[in-house]
């Protein structure tokens, strides 16, 4: 596939750092802040596909493997079940046992960061997937 | 039916309650329930709430001590019987109420969070479930691997 221009390769590596630490903040202070895991995971896919719409697919296939996306994406859709069913050992199914804490901390909230965390994860590898998809098409015409 | 409304842990936590009632109405309750009808008593002390009951409101008794009121502006009222205080307490099933008065019992400062990710955490599954329905549909409909070039059916 073809690579855009110098300037806009050189603009989007400078930038997609910065998107990471915007979407993992989003996600991470998800129970604090306005944000949280589909917001958070999108800008992270995003960050992803805009690098690999620069520097062009072919470069890029092997730093982010297609396996390894799948792989992130079932392993967080399978935690989302697993946390939700480890909240029947303490009541009702996505009972939020952890509850408590300061509110205004990192640390409170339950089991509401992890949830946003693994949401975020799904979310993220989902949209790269489907540009994985899309792309591998384009290739193949 | 009604159940659905309810946060999960509406009636563990024993708060949330928007008005209580004399407890010596209990008596009209059970009779309202044989008689299919609402007793005046009822919506008198329904009203000093500013709650105005509709003519054709419904009253069921789930268990002992414990009624649910039918609206028919879509409301519905759990009347349960509080040993300690002797008196009815109304739990409104309107859960709005309900995640703004418990909102620090989350313990985030984030009522939006709060509420996707904890009282309403189920309903977020089920997004990333439909998310990773739609993936697969899309993955097994346009996956072409790389050894089988024949995908788009040439």
């Amino acid at each position: 596939m073809m690579r855009m221009s110098t300037v806009t390769r050189t603009t989007i590596r400078m930038v997609s750092p910065f998107l990471v630490a915007y979407g993992a903040y989003l996600i991470v202070y998800g129970h604090l802040s306005p944000g949280g895991g589909f917001q958070g995971g999108v800008i992270l896919a995003l960050s992803v596909i805009l690098m690999m719409i620069a520097q062009g697919y072919q470069d890029l296939k092997t730093t982010f493997r297609e396996k390894l996306v799948k792989g992130i994406e079932s392993g967080a859709a399978l935690g989302i079940l697993l946390l939700a069913f480890s909240s029947l050992l303490f009541g009702t199914f996505f009972f939020n046992y952890l509850r408590g804490g300061t509110p205004g901390e990192l640390f409170s909230g339950g089991i509401i960061a992890p949830f946003n965390v693994l949401i975020g994860f799904k979310i993220g590898a989902s949209f790269t997937l489907v540009f994985y998809v899309l792309i591998r098409r384009m290739d193949l015409d | 039916m009604g159940s659905l409304l309810i946060p999960l842990n509406y009636s563990r936590e024993g708060k949330g309650y928007r008005f209580s009632i004399d407890e010596d109405l209990s008596e009209n309750f059970n009779e309202s329930v044989e008689e299919t009808e609402i007793d005046e008593d009822i919506r008198k002390a329904f009203e000093e709430e500013n709650v105005t009951l509709d003519e054709e409101a419904e009253i069921v008794e789930i268990e002992e001590g414990v009624w649910e009121i039918d609206d028919d502006e879509s409301e519905r009222y759990r009347i349960e019987k509080d040993e300690e205080d002797d008196e009815l307490k109304v739990y409104g099933y309107q859960s709005y109420e309900y995640y703004i008065e418990n909102w620090e019992d989350v313990g985030a400062r984030n009522l939006v969070a709060s509420v996707l990710a904890d009282w309403r955490a189920y309903d977020t599954m089920g997004e990333a479930i439909v998310l990773i329905t739609a993936i697969l549909g899309f993955y097994i409909i346009l996956k072409g691997g790389e050894d089988d070039e024949d995908v788009y059916g040439d």
